[in-house]
């Protein structure tokens, strides 16, 4: 059973992303064809296409089998699709160099994960994140019971989060996986999550040394550096990413906010844009409301900022304007949270 | 969550923490906007993290956010959208990078870190952390408790003092609570009179076990430093065991069996 469970970790946390992410390399320039991005890229679009089935599965009052089952088969077939149409591009998969910069680097990221898998964490959002998860495996409904208590669900006050499928996610990925949703969060997601921080920080770290790629490790080191050393309060950033991991703030935090950085570098180094990074936000806006419905905001607000000075480097207004048409889906939601959601 | 009537820059303050990393950072903008010559990192770096800065404390962004939106609470989350490491990270390495010789950069960087470790607040020594070795990560009391008192494929009812409320629904959803999280988080809730009860430092027995014995509540989870006025077996509960620091009591009147013989326990214990 535990064989059985790791090889369904693996497949739903490895394998499928990483084909459905081969996608992206046929468009994408080959310095951004990297392990970490197309698997970040994979991941990020796996969320976006589970928060949509998911949204459609709550509207239409089904149930965590049938979602359970829509989703599988729609990963399935996107990453199978994927992965036999872009197989030929995994040969051209840029490696890192090994040097010291990266070791130090990769014992900084195993030091998180072992610091993630000793030490628990006393947060009061777990009672929604993963009592919300415990409660829909365990009755296969959503939300109809109340997840801090088991009554009958009698708040609007709960409304604010449903727009988040985050801990549906979480349901979803124990259910296939056999594995009890607190511990899966904790330790395998929790794990999971600071890897692929870590490598988007890496691969940000290549985008910003470009001419010199060889510091990209370093950078990496030192921001994880001043991550674990940056408990200045329990706001901050850091304390969301090493701490509550798994939560869809602190997921926020770890990708959306750096991905966002990562794909306006790109945008803005390119003379000629690609049509994919303007793919990718939106994905990522669908994804990033996955994680919180904050995000509508969040990632809205600082892409927009950061694509106007883009655009004024570039001298480029339609880079501003396809910004704007990406960021659709964020409209979509925000209609839909304060049509539906808002309390 | 953050308290509310804080201004802007209080909130800023209070995310800073002792400023030390917040002073790199600035430090880090102001390296950036001088030396940076590639333009496109210097205006999504620098010109966007200064514009997200002046719109966080600017009055009529801050006021709407804060008080049209209802997000005075959470405000402080705008200021994740800065990245502050990446940031402070880039303009190190970038600074670095100016000096040629190897064993100065090596001494420059033994001096950055060396800050970083002074100025900085060890995170894995912040207090939300725990040695809970299970594989849950969870208390180990509250593991203990909740197998000693869950029925299989149905639903009991537990009261568990606030210090632990949150854990038994992460362990098995079976266990049914009168109150939860939003009642710790926001006051409010159902059952806030059995809430009140239970965070008394003495509790008063007769009134806490008549309440839960109403409210069709199993088992009662009770911190032994709390002082009992009374007995609770006077009030149809029973002691069942000591778990770390909490006694457990368990109902003597309410049904415990599987619900197809609920008829059958109710005519027999009507007589």
């Amino acid at each position: 059973m535990v064989l059985l469970s790791a090889l369904q970790c693996i497949l739903y946390l490895l394998v499928i992303p990483f084909c459905i992410g081969t996608v992206f390399t046929r468009f994408t320039d080959k310095k951004l064809n990297t392990i970490g991005n197309i698997l970040l890229f994979g991941f990020i679009s796996e969320l976006s296409v589970f928060q949509l089935l998911f949204l459609a599965a709550y509207f239409f009052d089904t149930n965590l089998t049938v979602l359970t089952w829509a989703s599988s088969t729609v990963l399935f077939a996107f990453a199978l699709i994927s992965f036999i149409k872009n197989f030929k591009v995994i040969k051209e998969i840029s490696l890192p160099k090994f040097d010291l910069g990266l070791a130090v680097f990769a014992c900084f990221t195993v030091y998180m994960v072992v610091m993630r898998n000793l030490q628990g964490v006393n947060d009061g959002d777990d009672a929604y994140v993963l009592g919300n998860a415990l409660l829909t495996l365990s009755n296969g409904h959503f939300y109809k019971l109340d997840y801090y208590t088991g009554m009958a669900m009698n708040s609007t006050g709960y409304m604010r989060h449903l727009l988040s499928g985050n801990s549906i996610f979480i349901a979803y990925i124990a259910k296939v996986t056999f594995i009890h949703p607190t511990i899966l969060a904790h330790r395998v997601l929790g794990s999971f999550y600071i890897v692929l921080h870590n490598m988007l920080i890496f691969n940000i770290g290549r985008l910003l040394f470009k001419k010199d790629e060889k510091y990209a490790p370093y950078f990496a080191s030192l921001v994880s550096l001043i991550t674990i050393w940056d408990f200045h309060s329990f706001l901050s950033d850091s304390t969301f990413i090493l701490s509550r991991t798994w939560q869809g703030k602190a997921m926020f935090v770890s990708f959306s906010i750096p991905l966002l950085l990562l794909i306006l570098l790109n945008i803005g180094a390119q003379e000629k844009e690609k049509a994919v990074d303007y793919v990718l936000i939106a994905i990522l806006c669908i994804a990033s409301v996955f994680m919180t419905p904050a995000a509508i905001i969040l990632l809205s607000l600082p892409g927009f900022v950061g694509t106007v000075f883009v655009s004024a480097a570039k001298k480029k207004f339609t880079t501003l304007l396809k910004f704007v048409l990406s960021l659709t889906p964020m409209l979509i939601f925000g209609i839909l949270y304060y049509v539906k959601f808002k309390v | 969550m953050i308290e509310t009537g804080l201004t802007p820059i209080e909130i800023f303050k209070l995310y800073s923490g002792n400023g030390t990393f917040m002073l790199m950072f600035v430090a880090s903008l102001v390296y950036l906007w001088c030396f940076e010559k590639e333009k496109i990192n210097k205006m999504v770096l620098v010109l966007s993290s200064v514009t997200l800065l002046v719109l966080f404390v600017f009055p009529l962004f801050s006021g709407f956010f804060m008080h049209k939106m209802d997000e005075e609470t959470t405000y402080y989350r705008f200021l994740w959208t800065v990245p502050t490491a990446i940031i402070s990270s880039y303009a190190i390495i970038h600074f670095l990078n100016r000096f040629k010789k190897w064993w100065l950069r090596l001494i420059l960087m033994t001096i950055i870190t060396a800050c970083i470790l002074i100025g900085g607040v060890f995170m894995y020594e912040g207090p939300m952390f725990y040695n809970w070795n299970n594989p849950y990560q969870i208390p180990d009391e509250v593991i203990d408790i909740c197998d000693e008192i869950v029925i299989e494929n149905r639903e009991v009812g537990a009261v568990f003092p606030d210090e632990i409320l949150y854990f038994p629904r992460m362990y098995n959803s079976y266990i049914v609570m009168p109150y939860g999280f939003e009642t710790l988080q926001f006051g409010t809730g159902p059952n806030s009179d059995l809430h009140s009860e239970m965070t008394k430092e003495t509790i008063d027995v007769k009134t806490l076990f008549e309440m839960c014995e109403s409210r069709n509540i199993h088992y009662v989870i009770l911190n032994q430093n709390k002082t009992l006025s009374g007995d609770p077996s006077e009030h149809n509960y029973e002691f069942v065991d000591s778990y770390g620091d909490y006694d457990l009591y368990r109902s003597t009147t309410l049904f415990f069996g599987q619900w197809e013989d609920y008829e059958e326990w109710l005519s027999e214990k009507n007589g």
